[in-house]
């Protein structure tokens, strides 16, 4: 068994500018919350924050990256951190490390200051495609030259938690050997008044498991992980931080925003956390709680706690107090302090802690306070949408070296579709009929088809919802309903853009009344975990629930995941979706940079059109993955694959040629060849040298005529694919090139961003 | 005051977007969460701030609302009590 250890540790936050700054503000109970300086809003007098004081400016100095170029506060908080991890661990970055990150809001910090002027004012469209959760990881993969898997999670306050997970995953599952992991989140008048509508911002200092405790103060700042395989780590005598040792995700299942009665998500992630460490509650020596100062939280969180741990409780405080609550970036700033915590022996206070909470009465650690035995520390993250994380760090023991592990060969057991549900701008929600009768329209942006929604949801839980949510729940609901399972061992999600209705809602009404006077709901609904989040609600579904949002890899990024839970035997079957969804406003803002065309065109004929960009559209489709096979099997996964900037069609090339040779087969093999192509003028050459070059021999089909160009527009391609699979048959509408003669047994779906995201999927019969 | 609860109920149908429900449906001194019309504290946060933007009344501490939003009678007198 591979076991993933920490090499490398860097962090910016209020209390410092990296981790030696961090240490000594922690240990003389310096915090770093205070006034508002540098972001600019009406509250600047009214509420309390934890703030980077360097201006955007300073940041860039720091981050030691070029002035001209277009930076989110996000993008250098996380760019300065993940170069200090780097360093520090000194590791060779030309040997396909991975990147994994989180954030929540992304690039909103710049978005905001612009949004208003976006349509008119030129000068800010260099800002429309920083917007997305995925730019500050792609900004820190190219200035840290990392060349392996990049991607991006996004589930609320549990995002970096989670990102400390996966990367871990992907180490263990032998899918990489070094990853960077972690997450970045500025502050942002978007999440100030967002969390302000919830009311539970604190307008003192924050003062967590306190029973006089009135909310949280927000933070801001960056940290990540560089984790490497255990055994060589060792073996080249590098220092080792901590191993990480157990990580879960559970989800709540109670409330978009509050926690259950009782905890029962943050119970959950906890002990399966320690089940995976291999633990018990009693060998956990400190908790670095998620204690964010709310009513709600602290005192459920406190409730699971006692759950867990009984009489026993070990050391824990929230460290908050100090930080802020950093959102996106508060779990892996936490997993620092933590490790500090176990390599220091010491368990940092809870500051401004004076009386317990009356209904659970237990007292977090208030001094810095020596600990004689630390080996293991657990550490909590805990999101909207139910979203609870654990993770559990180790001290290497001496003898970690001589200890021999068995070999495990790894099975690569099957994974199979087994149920399929698919909202789109055609007719695909109904089983008889596959893509027979064409929706043809000429407009600017295709839409989806809908369904009538009171048929799958409660009308009272209607209303709140936008149509991502919708579709999401329908077609969720399809594909549940079509592989007979009610409750899924784990909901895999991606999204590219997330719930923009709402996002757009709460930014422009934050903008039009210049701050006041605005309602949650938008704001809940904004976050990008929220269909995942609705799906589990609904289903009261504890289980595993991850949300990517990372452009055109957050749907392979969700399959990758769902194939190492299905090897890890973590799941026997899976919900794994993708969707996005149109406005008229985002389409208008992305005409301006020419990444949608302006004109209306009809979409048989976009594919010839000779504007620039897509024809933008949108859609949710969703699958049952399963180990076992069925008799409702559609296809078979056989491999994903995602890679980032290649510097030429070369590459492209010998990248989708090892990713066919890895599985066994020869392009001859292949029987159809899905391409994204989109009739974008200055793009689909891309597609044409493939096609050409590789695939002279084989037939080919377009589908984005029929869905739009859309983030996760693979997710459609995945389900045209399985049709097709399942029922051996072409519909005339896809075909490009060539004619079927044979059994269609091999499906190769190839798709690209703009020349930046490339992805592959490969599905075999099943 | 019944020209008021009147008002509140198009108000309220609007702000939580409850686009089934017509005025008639509403019973004044029903409960507005949980069994009754099943409102839950996200609702709740939307009723503040339309007391602020309708009413000019600022609630400071959301659990106060869980008695001033009990019925469309209990909001209507506290709004009748505070305003200004």
């Amino acid at each position: 068994m591979i076991r993933v250890v920490v090499t490398g540790i860097g962090i910016i936050s209020s209390i410092g500018n990296n981790l030696q700054e961090t240490f000594n503000s922690l240990i003389e109970k310096r915090s770093g919350i205070g006034n508002i300086d540098i972001l600019e809003t009406i509250h600047k007098h009214e509420f309390l924050v934890g703030e980077i004081k360097l201006t955007h400016n300073e940041l860039i100095e720091l981050a030691g990256v070029g002035k001209k170029s277009t930076w989110t506060r996000t993008s250098l908080l996380g760019i300065i951190a993940a170069k200090q991890a780097i360093s520090d661990s000194g590791i060779d970055v030309n040997k396909n490390v991975a990147l994994v990150s989180a954030s929540t809001v992304g690039g909103m910090d710049r978005s905001e200051l612009y949004y208003k002027d976006l349509l008119t004012e030129a000068v800010h469209h260099k800002y429309i495609d920083t917007h997305h959760v995925g730019n500050s990881t792609e900004m820190i993969a190219e200035q840290c030259g990392l060349n392996g898997l990049i991607t991006t999670i996004s589930t609320a306050c549990s995002s970096s938690l989670n990102s400390v997970m996966f990367g871990t995953r992907l180490i263990k599952n032998g899918h990489t050997k070094i990853a960077v992991v972690g997450g970045t989140d500025a502050l942002s008048k978007f999440t100030l008044n967002g969390f302000n509508t919830l009311m539970i911002l604190d307008k003192e200092h924050c003062r967590p498991f306190d029973n006089t405790r009135m909310g949280l103060n927000l933070g801001e700042g960056s940290a990540y992980l560089v984790l490497e395989e255990m055994e060589s780590a060792i073996a080249s005598g590098k220092k080792i931080y901590a191993e990480v040792s157990g990580y879960a995700n559970a989800n709540d299942a109670h409330h978009q925003t509050a926690s259950s009665e009782n905890g029962e998500g943050p119970f959950l992630a906890m002990q399966n956390a320690l089940d995976v460490a291999g633990i018990l509650p009693s060998n956990i020596d400190y908790i670095n709680a998620h204690g964010t100062g709310t009513d709600n939280n602290d005192l459920t969180e406190g409730k699971a706690i006692i759950r867990l741990f009984g009489e026993n409780i070990p050391p824990f405080s929230s460290t908050k107090a100090f930080t802020g609550h950093a959102l996106g970036a508060a779990g892996v700033i936490e997993s620092v302090i933590a490790i500090l915590s176990l390599n220091y022996k010491v368990a940092f206070p809870n500051i401004n802690f004076e009386n317990a909470i009356k209904e659970i009465g237990i007292v977090p650690v208030s001094d810095v306070t020596k600990l004689n035995k630390v080996e293991h520390v657990l550490t909590n993250s805990f999101g909207f949408g139910g979203n609870d994380s654990s993770v559990v760090f180790s001290a290497i023991k001496n003898n970690a070296v001589n200890e021999t592990q068995p070999l495990i060969v790894k099975s690569k057991s099957p994974v199979y579709i087994i149920g399929a549900g698919c909202v789109s701008p055609q007719n695909t929600l109904v089983k008889d009929t596959f893509l027979e009768d064409i929706a043809e329209t000429e407009s600017r942006f295709l839409e989806i088809l809908k369904p009538d929604y009171r048929d799958f949801i409660d009308p009272k839980l209607l209303r709140r919802m936008s149509k991502i949510v919708r579709m999401g729940i329908v077609s969720s609901t399809v594909a549940l309903q079509d592989a007979d399972i009610g409750k899924p061992d784990a909901i895999l999600t991606g999204t590219g853009m997330g719930c923009q209705v709402d996002t757009e809602k709460f930014l422009n009404s934050m903008i039009e009344n210049n701050e006041g006077l605005l309602t949650p709901t938008s704001f809940i609904q904004s976050t990008h975990n929220t269909v995942g989040g609705s799906i589990a609600l609904g289903q009261k579904n504890h289980n595993y629930n991850l949300t990517y949002v990372h452009r055109t890899f957050s749907f392979e990024s969700a399959l990758l995941d769902s194939m190492l839970l299905l090897e890890e035997k973590k799941a026997k079957n899976i919900l794994l979706g993708g969707f996005d969804e149109i406005t008229e406003e985002s389409w208008l803002i992305k005409t301006k940079i020419d990444y949608y065309k302006t004109n209306p065109v009809s979409n048989p004929k976009v594919l010839v059109d000779n504007q620039k960009g897509a024809q933008a559209g949108e859609g949710s489709s969703f699958f049952v993955l399963s180990n076992n096979i069925t008799e409702n099997s559609y296809a078979k996964v056989i491999g994903v694959d995602m890679f980032f900037k290649p510097t030429n069609n070369r590459v492209i090339e010998n990248r989708i040629l090892s990713f066919i040779k890895n599985h066994s087969l020869l392009v001859s093999d292949i029987d159809l060849v899905i391409q994204g192509n989109n009739g974008d003028s200055e793009f689909d050459s891309i597609y044409n040298h493939i096609e050409n070059r590789m695939f002279a021999n084989n037939i080919i089909t377009y589908y984005k005529h029929l869905c739009g160009e859309y983030d996760t527009s693979t997710s459609f391609a995945m389900w045209v694919a399985s049709r097709i699979l399942k029922e051996n048959k072409i519909p005339e509408i896809l075909l490009r090139k060539g004619s079927q003669k044979r059994e269609i047994r091999n499906v190769l779906i190839y798709n690209q961003f703009r020349n930046i995201n490339h992805s592959l999927i490969l599905l075999a019969k099943p | 005051m019944e020209e008021l609860i009147e008002k509140l109920k198009l108000q309220i149908i609007e702000q939580l977007n409850l686009e089934d429900m017509a005025p008639e449906d509403i019973d004044p001194e029903e409960p507005l969460f949980g069994e009754g019309l099943g409102l839950d504290s996200i609702d709740a946060l939307e009723l503040i701030v339309l007391l602020e933007k309708e009413y000019g009344i600022k609630i400071q501490n959301p659990k106060d609302g869980q008695k001033i939003f009990f019925s469309l009678s209990t909001m209507a007198k506290y709004i009748k009590e505070n305003q200004k």
